[in-house]
């Protein structure tokens, strides 16, 4: 007999929490990170109790965009910092920033330990950045995480969309709920095209480098006024009622 | 400090365990601890007792054997163990490992060769190994 006793762990610590959204990509570079902060941003922001959590665990990014980590204290585990409202767990709080060196198996290993510690509490929402790719990371949180819903983010490019396109389908197959795709760095000429599978478009904004480490400045962006109709469209899309937690 | 989250996952196994195999009781169970864990025995234990009161568990018998760590580096094949090297980290990066013990390679090296690819093969995880049940 070999009992691992940190998923059932990760059970109970997510036991509270309401809905995990990941938001993934094939692709590196098409704003997963960015969307996936000011998603999560913008979610607190209309008054519901949201995680952020940090699974790009080679290149974590979330802590630059949100400008700081917090620091994690312990309590029969760890309790997240609150970093601009969102209860916020990185691979950042353990690497003190260093560069992370790990393989595949290693890789599952530490999310089973990151969520079998982490002590979320009540949440209405966790958003969980993922790095690019169907590998690792995404594989283990959809087999820990019951329920996960997916959102995948994509450009305009024929090489993202087809590749998300089979991701998307592979997710479907293996029972995954894809809430949409939404589409990134689009030029402001081809919003108005609609299709049915993208629950949002969002413009390319030259302004979003800029207010990296700066949330209020990225809040008042026009990608943040675009992502907060991909908030509505999801929320829409889940039946989610306003102020209804 | 995460002993008691560690307990509690244990202690929610067991329970799990019991109620699938329809137990009236857990006598004992024995356990390996990863040395990389670097787990307050005393407390540990203390945590389980306490977490089992008032459950079918209450009272078992507790086994803690730590494992051992033996790291072993994919370049040069040096095999090592934590204790050879744990004098020369911080506190804070001993604490880091004891939450995570696979970022090990992000603060320690393969003493033979500089090397960070290195595999943790023994002494990381926390294994429940025997459970005696009465029915």
């Amino acid at each position: 007999m070999e009992l691992d006793p940190r998923r059932v762990a990760v059970r109970k610590m997510l036991g509270r929490v309401k809905r995990v959204v990941s938001v993934v990509s094939t692709k590196g570079g098409v704003g997963k990170s960015m969307i996936s902060v000011t998603f999560a941003l913008i979610l607190s922001r209309r008054g519901y109790r949201v995680g952020l959590l940090d699974l790009d665990l080679h290149n974590p990014s979330a802590h630059v965009i949100l400008g700081e980590c917090g620091a994690p204290s312990e309590d029969r585990g760890i309790l997240p910092p609150e970093v601009h409202g969102l209860k916020f767990v990185s691979i950042v709080h353990f690497s003190d920033g260093r560069p992370v060196f790990l393989r595949g198996g290693e890789i599952s290993d530490t999310i089973v330990e990151l969520l079998s510690v982490s002590q979320w509490g009540s949440l209405d929402f966790l958003i969980v950045d993922m790095p690019p790719g169907s590998g690792d990371e995404l594989l283990e949180t959809i087999k820990l995480l019951q329920g996960l819903e997916v959102l995948a983010v994509s450009t305009p490019s024929k090489l993202a969309r087809e590749a998300v396109e089979k991701m998307v389908a592979m997710l479907e197959e293996m029972g995954v709920r894809v809430v949409g795709v939404v589409e990134n760095m689009v030029p402001p000429g081809s919003l108005g095209e609609r299709d049915e599978r993208v629950l949002g478009k969002i413009r390319f904004d030259g302004r979003v480098e800029e207010a990296i480490g700066k949330v209020e400045e990225l809040l008042s962006t026009d990608f943040a006024m675009d992502v907060e109709r991909v908030v509505e469209a999801y929320l829409r899309a889940s039946n989610i009622r306003r102020g209804v937690k | 400090m995460h002993e008691w989250a560690v307990a509690e996952g244990v202690v929610d196994t067991l329970l799990e365990l019991g109620k699938k195999e329809r137990a009236k009781r857990i006598v004992r169970v024995k356990l390996r601890v990863g040395e990389l864990r670097q787990i307050e025995r005393d407390l540990f234990e203390f945590a389980l007792r306490e977490l089992a009161k008032g459950t079918i568990a209450e009272g078992m018998g507790v086994e803690v054997e730590v494992e051992r760590s033996v790291m072993c580096c994919r370049v040069c094949g040096f095999k090592w163990s934590f204790d050879e090297v744990k004098e020369k980290l911080g506190e804070e990066e001993n604490e880091a490992i004891h939450f995570l013990p696979d970022i090990l390679p992000v603060y320690v090296k393969c003493p033979g060769c500089g090397s960070v690819d290195f595999e943790v093969s023994e002494g990381r995880g926390v294994v429940i190994w025997s459970v005696e049940m009465e029915k």
